[in-house]
């Protein structure tokens, strides 16, 4: 579903209502690639935020609503992928100041699910962003390539590799005894 | 899709961010200042300020007479560097000259009394 192209035009003249319009739109995508990249719901909202500014800021560049979803994805996995560099120096934020967490949605089995998500998020931060992409965004391999400005082989071989690795762990756990 | 890949898609489906999202990121874009211009947009913004404008104009013609007189006196003093060295070339030329006329002179003073001495013995 796209976000009609007059409500971009909109935005670009400045009218505040088309942007939060846009905002609303994309939101769940922009916060739900950096919250599965990230695991923190603090954090994820924090680079979600960051790069709804920065798209206010560069507007102007953008062409159609297609040409902004591309950009969002882009922008919010290189965000992503800067803000995992730069976590190691910055301050911790204080438990005050935090909004609250938000778990995982456990339909099928719930033990499953969560050792699915651990071992997601212990996948290099490559692996994990190619894994977000290909199963939330659902995209091709191309266009996570184009998004990650990688090669389509490395994306070819870093899915395949992490689904290997994935497929390998969960098994290993089923074998432990409960 | 294999099964791994089906869990995957249900883990990792969207999800909404917490309650007040948007109103947070529009109370941040409101805290945002008007953009950055670039240097030469600044200067070229503040140049047509109204009330600067006959400021900056007036700055513009003596940055320019300053400019056009330091050029002049420059072009002066090169040009008196070259008479003066044209001068010394001239001096130079004549000293030579002169120094010249008096070897030839001497030169055919010595053969014609060498040719006067041969021709009185034969």
């Amino acid at each position: 579903m796209d976000l009609g192209e007059e409500i971009l035009t909109k935005a670009v003249g400045g009218d505040q209502a088309a942007f939060a319009a846009i905002v609303r739109h994309h939101k769940s995508m922009v916060y739900s690639i950096a919250y599965h990249f990230l695991h923190e719901s603090w954090q994820a909202e924090e680079v979600a935020q960051d790069v709804f500014l920065q798209l206010f800021q560069n507007l102007k560049k953008i062409v159609s609503s297609a040409h902004l979803t591309f950009w969002l994805r882009r922008v919010t996995s290189h965000r992503c992928i800067d803000w995992n560099r730069r976590q190691s120096l910055r301050p911790r934020v204080s438990l005050e100041e935090l909004p609250e967490p938000v778990a995982p949605e456990e339909r099928n089995d719930p033990l499953m699910i969560r050792r699915l998500w651990q071992l997601v998020s212990n996948l290099p931060e490559r692996s994990r962003l190619i894994i977000t992409l290909r199963y939330q965004e659902g995209l091709q391999l191309a266009e996570i390539a184009e998004i990650l400005d990688i090669p389509l082989n490395t994306v070819k071989s870093h899915l395949q590799r992490s689904l290997a690795k994935l497929q390998e762990q969960l098994t290993s756990m089923e074998k432990l005894p409960v | 899709m294999n099964p791994l890949e089906e869990q995957l898609k249900e883990l990792l489906s969207r999800k909404d961010p917490p309650v007040g999202f948007e109103e947070r990121v529009l109370s941040r874009l409101s805290m945002l200042g008007p953009k950055r211009r670039g240097f030469w947009k600044e200067l070229r913004v503040s140049l047509f300020v109204p009330h600067l404008r006959w400021a900056m104009a007036s700055l513009l013609v003596v940055v320019m007479m300053f400019v056009g007189i330091a050029g002049y006196l420059r072009q002066r003093r090169i040009r008196a560097e070259g008479e003066l060295a044209k001068t010394q070339v001239m001096v130079a030329l004549q000293i030579a000259s002169s120094k010249l006329n008096y070897a030839q002179k001497t030169l055919l003073d010595r053969s014609n009394r060498f040719l006067q001495k041969d021709s009185s013995r034969e």
